[in-house]
């Protein structure tokens, strides 16, 4: 059994190639740049693509997130194609090439699962996302870095703010009036996303001015490093969400800040965040475990275009042994217990109550952090989500020559 | 038991009569034009209880002078939930939406009970289906947007305002069984409409200015552009509407269908039929949806709560979330006349199982003996 691990930026493929060594999966990795926004039926690294899994003897070709490129070179040469989805939601929209038969999805979001399903998507299965705690058990601090993470409450994570607030203004009155109107109503709202229905590309050619887009690309490739043709629903929504997100995030900090110590690892301040101590940004791979072990609790405001799943920053924050204290989001419960576990609020103010009261209760918040990672580390561990994938596939069985 | 049963032009008036007929010593008169009548109507017929579907304040008003219970069943939305004189303590309310029988209570009405609607389904049996097969059917009114108010062609509001007031209709308009507008339109914005457009709530309604003003403006909204957007997605889709109205190519705008004979007629012909619930109905079955099933009819339905509490989603309806799911459902069931007819059959034996207006009935006597 042999994998074609398609590689493109994003942050857990470091982790998955590293642990499929430890698992002695044999793996091969491709990468090839993507213009998603270019329509071309065939492209250079399609080609590159096709021509490596008709030399390889590969079983199957591995990608996080889906890559619809990819895909069409899977569906052409017959090979089964496993997505796990790092992003939700995964894909946006009913395009033909989520359909093939060859494509198994594994998506984090159950919500975007039950989605799908109804939706007859040949081969889609519920899989969360995992961390390495071999590899972060390894971490060590020294004592000046334990000095330096220590805090009462962090948060790491981007506040969204700027880019926001440009891209409004130059947009009309109702358009600006529209738009605000659906985040300040989502923001109140969970388990329902309005921009996915409300926010398509219909409506973005009738009320999108020129300028609000080119202010969007030009946010794309500076922050994200990616060349966008135009903008369609998909960069909307995700716009969108950001804005609600980045309106809870602050909005919580400036809560929490009137009465603790709070730490903020993000690019940019904000002015409604006077209290809260500005850290710039961390590194994800080794200080940001730091920062997690180091605080006595730690924020996770979850990016509201993820609808029920759980965000690999609280993975992350569990699999450290740090204290978690989230929004509420559903496929929790599938797997931790509040206030065992993780601890969950389900609106600003409990999350205020709640943080009060584990600052106090010391005993109580080391033993909850403890139980998270013992759940974490068994439950969430790459070679258990590898296996799963495998299993669905029905590749385990092949000979691997490893753990598997 | 008698019981007085005013005719007030109600669609289902003669499928609950005959339903409560059976049994009950029954008096019928037609709706009176003033209270003077209704209360002769009354004292010639000496009733235990008056009854009308939908609730009438001034028949609630009437009977209490006299000391009579007035029961009534809100099939339909029905504005007069909000007068002062929905909590007399003669009034006997059964209201086919759970969460409006939960705002009834919390308004401090004291008799209220859940009954959705139902079917007829002896009547709907004697019709037989077209020769011709239709192909998507819908039948339910085009709300007129009033042109010179905050949503109309000539309205008065700024930019900003109404971009952010159509926002909330939106909302509106994709989320079922949850009020958006109550919850989520700010008093502030309500304050700046009524400077603009100054309207007082009338004396004998028991609501604020903004729940007025959702009324009156946000829900028309709501249903026009929700009917609208749907429809236009089915090409060929038979509409028909009391309105008379112009609409895009694809879709056949018709005449409003008698009830009785016409509408099971193409529902029984048509491959799908549709229903968009009137957004006033929170999270109840509109009557339209028991009609088609108990036609035996291809319900194809947006989301609404409590038909997940009696019928099964797949083998007696099927349901869409939004505009996506809608066109590829919609698309399914049209490809697939096995799927379409096991589903028929299937609704058809639920309906007859237990939604029929004996039911209701059995379940109204129930109660009423209580008293």
């Amino acid at each position: 059994m042999k994998l074609l691990v398609y590689k493109w930026g994003n942050l857990m493929i470091r982790e998955l190639l590293y642990s499929m060594k430890e698992m002695k999966v044999p793996f091969e990795v491709f990468s090839g740049r993507i213009n998603f926004d270019k329509k071309e039926e065939k492209t250079e690294m399609q080609e590159e693509l096709s021509g490596k899994i008709r030399a390889g003897g590969f079983d199957a070709v591995f990608s996080i997130n889906f890559c619809s490129p990819v895909a069409a070179v899977c569906q052409r040469e017959g090979l089964p194609y496993i997505i796990w989805s790092f992003d939700s939601p995964t894909v946006a929209g009913l395009r033909d090439d989520i359909f093939s038969e060859n494509n198994y999805f594994f998506l984090f979001d159950s919500r975007e699962v039950e989605i799908w399903k109804r939706r007859e998507l040949p081969h889609v299965s519920y899989l969360p996302l995992a961390v390495n705690t071999r590899r972060l058990d390894r971490i060590t601090t020294p004592y000046q870095l334990q000095q330096k993470y220590r805090s009462e409450i962090s948060f790491v994570g981007q506040l969204y703010e700027t880019e926001i607030a440009d891209v409004m203004r130059s947009m009309s009155g109702y358009i600006r009036g529209y738009l605000q109107s659906l985040i300040d109503i989502q923001l109140q709202l969970y388990n329902v996303n309005l921009f996915d229905e409300l926010i398509t590309d219909n409506f973005l050619q009738n009320y999108l001015t020129e300028e609000a887009k080119e202010k969007m690309k030009e946010f794309a490739r500076k922050r994200q490093g990616i060349t966008l043709e135009d903008i369609g629903e998909g960069r909307m929504r995700l716009f969108l969400n950001r804005a609600v997100t980045s309106k809870e995030r602050v909005m919580l900090l400036a809560l929490l800040a009137k009465r603790y110590q709070v730490k903020l690892y993000s690019y940019g301040k904000h002015q409604a965040l006077k209290n809260v101590n500005f850290c710039g940004t961390v590194d994800s791979y080794t200080d940001m475990p730091r920062v997690f072990r180091f605080s006595k609790i730690n924020l996770n405001v979850t990016l509201r275009s993820i609808q029920a799943g759980i965000p690999l920053r609280c993975l992350d924050i569990m699999g450290t042994g740090g204290f978690l204290l989230s929004n509420y989001q559903r496929d929790f419960e599938r797997h931790f217990e509040n206030g065992r576990d993780m601890v969950w609020y389900e609106s600003l103010e409990e999350a205020v109550e709640k943080a009060d009261f584990y600052l106090k209760h010391e005993d109580l918040r080391k033993k909850i952090a403890h139980n998270g990672y013992c759940i974490v580390k068994e439950y969430f561990n790459f070679e258990r989500q590898l296996n799963k994938m495998l299993e669905i596939c029905g590749l385990k069985n092949k000979k691997t020559g490893g753990l598997l | 038991m008698r019981i007085l049963f005013i005719n007030t032009g109600h669609r289902c008036f003669r499928d609950m009569r005959s339903a409560l007929e059976e049994g009950t010593d029954i008096v019928i008169s037609r709706k009176a034009e003033d209270s003077a009548e209704l209360v002769r109507v009354i004292e010639e017929c000496s009733p235990d209880f008056v009854f009308t579907l939908q609730y009438y304040d001034m028949v609630s008003e009437q009977c209490y002078r006299k000391g009579i219970f007035y029961v009534s069943y809100m099939i339909d939305f029905c504005m007069e939930m909000y007068t002062w004189g929905v909590i007399r303590r003669n009034n006997i309310i059964f209201a086919a939406d759970y969460l409006w029988t939960e705002e009834l209570k919390r308004r401090g009405v004291e008799h209220v009970w859940y009954l959705p609607a139902a079917a007829c389904v002896e009547r709907l049996d004697r019709v037989t289906s077209l020769e011709e097969e239709r192909k998507i059917c819908f039948a339910g009114s085009w709300e007129p947007v009033d042109e010179e108010g905050p949503f109309g062609g000539h309205s008065r509001l700024e930019e900003v305002l109404r971009g952010y007031l159509e926002g909330i209709c939106n909302a509106q308009r994709i989320i079922n069984g949850f009020d958006i507008f109550q919850s989520m339109l700010p008093d502030n914005l309500v304050q700046k409409l009524y400077e603009i457009y100054p309207e007082e709530v009338p004396e004998e309604m028991n609501m604020d200015r903004k729940t007025w003003y959702i009324y009156k403006y946000f829900y028309p909204f709501v249903n026009h552009w929700g009917r609208y957007l749907l429809i236009r997605r089915c090409p060929g889709c038979e509409w028909f509407v009391k309105e008379e109205t112009e609409f895009c190519d694809n879709v056949v705008m018709k005449n409003c269908v008698d009830y009785y004979e016409e509408f099971p007629r193409l529902v029984k012909s048509s491959r799908i039929n549709l229903n968009i619930t009137n957004r006033r109905m929170v999270s109840g079955i509109p009557q339209r949806v028991f009609d088609i099933m108990g036609c035996g009819g291809c319900l194809l339905t947006d989301y609404q709560q409590e038909l997940f509490w009696f019928f099964e989603p797949g083998k007696d309806f099927a349901y869409f979330e939004n505009m996506d799911e809608f066109y590829y459902i919609m698309m399914k069931y049209w490809n697939d006349k096995g799927l379409r007819e096991e589903m028929k059959e299937h609704a058809c034996e639920a309906v007859r199982k237990a939604h029929t207006y004996h039911h209701r009935v059995e379940n109204m006597r129930e109660i009423l003996d209580k008293f």
